[in-house]
């Protein structure tokens, strides 16, 4: 069987994490071996790409670039881990994003057809290269207008960041001869708004835009109609503005949009609104958004139950992570996490909600555990401070330990693997509770319960995924699992890469990338999950000191009978 | 008297360099010159928000920030 390539953001259009083709079993996965232990000059905060043996990742920052304020992009020879070729940008530092990352954050798609390789960056740019010498083939800048490109909004606000460019593009070679669709935003600027774009992969240009703030309650947006405030010149034919502008701002697709070739259609995650409130919020906020991939017209739009949040009082609810398609008993399913720590799976067609449940602990009787989601007061500045429920569930707040991952699928056992925590934000929050609640989930996909047998405790614990699970504080699966047969890889914010055995849970493998940052701005400590291609394993990090980064990529020990 | 990078600036960051590799080398002059400005409004108390360094660390003295500030306006002396 010829092995799949990991040539996008989780794999494929489909963002299903598995990998076909790898003889990596669980028989043999003890014998990964460090292959190459890359010296690069800067963070990865993202999940490479990796495609015929070739590693293609983007740096977050770049100590190369003057005053390390620039991003880098590397292409890699597996198996000898010679750097091929090198793609660099430097930006000014006002132009990268909230967060003080420079370069890029996603997967980029990697065509072997057309031999080009795309990626968006913090700097609101959608580049597109030559795959083989990383050459430039165009740029277009999805924050302010191109009209070279066709390219009409500028979305910038003062008093906050620009919009940046945090999701994986994904590629639909089969759409008007090759369209790449990548969503644009910013959360943390009240004067920002969402879109998404299609573009053409041959050139560049703009072909449709969708705002995913609605304009009308009630009213799905219409394509290439655009809020007055952010058509700054003439508008290209085509497009239209307002009448009015969108009453909220926010909605930003942060992941990457998943698409899918049977049903012609493409999905986008959501985030906040803003203003925001707990749920239900306004708009196509905190949900998943389907489109129709040639056209851009509304096809459905499912938004996160306000019941489905651990408390009434989560706000900032978001949906970090990306839509995952997937078929069952031949329907076309779709899933996604969200940061509320509810998991959704919908009918792809309706966009009718089939089941959810949420993924952080109960008490065994049903009570909501006091250390799981609590809501801090604004002044509170104590470490890891204990919050009754009664107080976390009259406070709203960010809900930090929800889920940011994209699930995995493996479709031969029927189940869905999805992290679970977030960003360990110290005295803010610890990303996790780490005694009650895995950063890692085994669940059913008829039923979403548990797949991994789990013991008599209170909360119930996984019996065989501990170690790693419930022993290190603030380790949270920050990352999306990526499934190789009967394994199942996760990597998590200690920082470090494990795989487990995706019947059981039992730790088979590990690797310890780095050490977190210790809570310095947005630098805490990332691994966002590897990238399985062959014999290969690629996972790149944020870590403590070196240069910030390291990137790894280890192969089979041994021949697969032995 | 005169700030300096090497014999102000640097020692004051010293300590927090490995936890901000991941943005930049604040030991570094060409670094830590361009992005002052950024620097600065991190590291100047603001209520509600978390500075740099966050805690456990105690935030940087009055003194050590005025420092900063007059390496700043001196034009980043090296």
């Amino acid at each position: 069987m010829a092995y799949s390539n990991w040539w996008m953001y989780h794999g494929d259009p489909a963002h299903a994490g598995l990998v076909t083709g790898s003889r990596i079993d669980a028989r043999n996965v003890h014998t990964l071996k460090l292959l190459h232990d890359i010296d690069i000059p800067g963070p990865v905060l993202s999940v490479p790409a990796l495609v015929d043996g070739f590693v293609y990742v983007g740096l977050a920052n770049n100590h190369d670039a003057p005053g390390a304020n620039g991003g880098q992009f590397l292409k890699i020879n597996a198996e000898s881990g010679e750097t091929l070729a090198k793609f660099e940008w430097s930006i000014d530092p006002g132009e990268g994003d909230s967060h003080g990352f420079m370069g890029m954050g996603c997967t980029p798609a990697v065509l072997k057809d057309t031999r080009q390789v795309c990626f968006s960056a913090f700097n609101g740019k959608l580049y597109c290269l030559n795959e083989g010498d990383l050459s430039l083939q165009w740029v277009t800048d999805l924050r302010h207008a191109d009209p070279a490109h066709n390219q009409p909004v500028t979305n910038v606000a003062p008093g906050g960041p620009p919009a940046a460019g945090w999701s994986s593009p994904v590629v639909a070679p089969d759409i008007l001869n090759g369209c790449v669709y990548v969503g644009m935003g910013e959360g943390e600027n009240p004067g920002i708004f969402g879109f998404v774009f299609c573009l053409d992969m041959a050139t560049g240009n703009v072909i449709w835009v969708y705002c995913t703030c609605q304009f009308a309650e009630g009213i799905p947006n219409e394509p290439n109609a655009l809020p007055p405030v952010v058509v700054k010149g003439a508008l290209p034919p085509g497009f239209t503005v307002g009448p009015a502008n969108p009453a909220i701002r926010g909605c930003s697709v942060w992941s990457s949009i998943a698409y899918d070739d049977q049903l012609g259609r493409i999905f986008c995650t959501t985030g906040n609104p803003v203003p925001d409130t707990a749920l239900p919020t306004k708009g196509f906020s905190n949900g998943i958004l389907s489109l129709d991939a040639t056209s851009g017209y509304f096809r459905g739009f499912f938004q996160a139950l306000p019941e489905s949040s651990y408390r009434v009082t989560d706000v900032d609810v978001d949906f970090g992570g990306s839509p995952v398609l997937f078929t069952v008993n031949g329907r076309r399913l779709l899933t996604a996490g969200c940061k509320n720590g509810g998991l959704f799976v919908l009918d792809a067609a309706s966009m009718d909600l089939v089941r959810w449940r949420q993924l952080l602990p109960y008490y065994n009787d049903g009570r909501q555990i006091p250390t799981v989601d609590p809501h801090v007061g604004p002044n509170d500045q104590r470490l890891d401070p204990l919050v009754p429920n009664r107080m976390s569930d009259s406070e709203d707040q960010e809900n930090y330990s929800g889920t940011y991952s994209t699930p995995a699928i493996y479709a031969d056992l029927g189940r869905i693997y999805i992290g679970i925590g977030g960003n360990n934000y110290h005295n803010v929050q610890a990303g996790i509770d780490y005694a009650t609640t895995p950063f890692l989930r085994a669940i059913d996909w008829q039923t979403l319960k548990d797949a991994w047998e789990m013991d008599d405790s209170n909360p119930r614990l996984y019996v065989q995924a501990q170690p790693p699970m419930y022993r290190t504080p603030g380790e949270s699966g920050l990352s999306s699992p990526a499934v190789v047969n009967d394994v199942v890889f996760c990597s998590t914010s200690k920082v470090a890469v494990y795989a487990f055995h995706a019947y059981t849970g039992k730790m088979l493998w590990k690797d310890e990338l780095g050490e977190q940052t210790g809570g310095f701005n947005g630098g805490y400590g990332y691994c966002l999950g590897p990238a399985v291609s062959g014999d290969y394993v690629v996972a790149g990090a944020l870590v403590f000191g070196r240069r910030g980064g390291v990137l790894r990529i280890y192969t089979l020990r041994t021949t697969p009978d032995q | 008297m005169t700030v300096s990078f090497e014999k102000d600036i640097a020692p004051l960051f010293r300590e927090f360099r490995g936890s901000m590799m991941w943005r930049l080398d604040l030991t570094k002059f060409e670094d830590v010159k361009a992005n002052a400005s950024k620097i600065y409004t991190q590291i100047v108390p603001n209520l509600g928000i978390v500075g740099m360094p966050p805690p456990p660390y105690p935030p940087l003295t009055n003194e050590q920030i005025a420092t900063f500030k007059s390496w700043m306006d001196e034009g980043f002396p090296r």
